[in-house]
């Protein structure tokens, strides 16, 4: 995923030049826009020490207008990704905190910090996420991560 | 899980998984799904899409040879090895050919006058196929067509 933040940058090229052509026609120009990145590629994104495996699909929040989003994807289809259609239903934590990525002209991009990654994989997808779960117990969870977990409920139990 | 890599469809920073181009068992792949449920979200989309990716027993499991069938002939989908449609479901347009669900096959029985009109139509459209010209048509009404609500 080191490519993640070339692709807001190559989006942020893309906004300024379509913004360019809009005022020289007289039209309205795309707002700036933010996309929180979620999921397994923010965990990647992180650098965290978990083993990893990751689907082409990312889940973000994303502010952007409609063409600016059918642009992200036509960015992201040429690094063989996709942005998930879902991915702004993804649940996360009140308390997530979002670490700059990129920081452009008319695009940010930040990423979800592991914990509250963590946190949302372990109350919403526990299946799936018992073996990262379980290794990042193993290795030795943040305090945060424990009290994310109390605050949310999340049944811990089940991964050890 | 190394097939999978080859063809972009994972990335994983385990090391020592080795992108590999043969076909791996299906066995293999649906073991692997055990551990690794991404594997196993994918696997649909790849038995249907790129099955060239997998080597394929004579006999299929049952429930492979189910969920195959139904995403091949538009049926209701059933879960599969615990993942449900709506998770393994999406990766059957992105899988393969990108943007495209399988064909389903329906036969139809016209009167000799309609194969005639679709036989001009193939020559004067920009069609490749009876059937292109048949989408093209359905497209067509569709999109003449008014939304039922919509009449008052």
């Amino acid at each position: 995923m080191d490519n993640l933040a070339q692709i807001f940058l190559a989006l942020d090229q893309w906004v300024a030049r379509e913004n360019v052509r809009a005022r020289a026609e007289g039209m309205p120009a795309y707002k700036s826009c933010r996309v929180r990145v979620l999921g397994q590629w923010a965990l990647w994104a992180a650098g965290v020490d978990l083993t990893l495996t990751a689907t082409q699909d990312l889940d973000a929040y994303g502010d952007y207008e409609w063409a600016v989003q059918g642009e992200l994807e036509r960015l992201l289809a040429e690094n063989g990704k996709v942005l998930d259609p879902h991915g702004h239903e993804v649940w996360m934590p009140r308390e997530t905190r979002y670490n700059p990525l990129y920081q452009g002209t008319f695009v940010e991009a930040l990423v979800a910090d592991a914990d509250a990654v963590l946190i949302s994989k372990a109350l919403k997808a526990a299946e799936k996420n018992r073996a990262l779960i379980t290794e990042y117990l193993a290795k030795g969870a943040s305090k945060r991560f424990f009290e994310l977990a109390r605050k949310y409920r999340v049944d811990l139990e089940q991964f050890v | 899980m190394g097939r999978f890599l080859e063809d972009g469809l994972l990335e994983t920073n385990i090391e020592g998984i080795v992108p590999r181009r043969k076909p791996v068992p299906l066995d293999d792949a649906l073991w692997a799904g055990t551990v690794e449920p991404r594997i196993m979200e994918l696997l649909p989309a790849v038995l249907v899409k790129k099955p060239s990716l997998l080597r394929l027993p004579k006999e299929l499991p049952e429930d492979v040879a189910e969920v195959m069938h139904a995403i091949r002939h538009g049926k209701p989908t059933p879960s599969f090895r615990g993942v449900p449609p709506e998770q393994y479901l999406p990766w059957v347009t992105q899988v393969g050919r990108k943007g495209r669900s399988p064909s389903v096959l329906k036969s139809f029985r016209f009167r000799h006058d309609d194969v005639l009109r679709l036989a001009r139509l193939r020559d004067s459209l920009p069609a490749r196929s009876d059937t292109e010209v048949i989408r093209m048509a359905l497209e067509l009404l569709e999109a003449s067509a008014e939304p039922v609500d919509s009449v008052i």
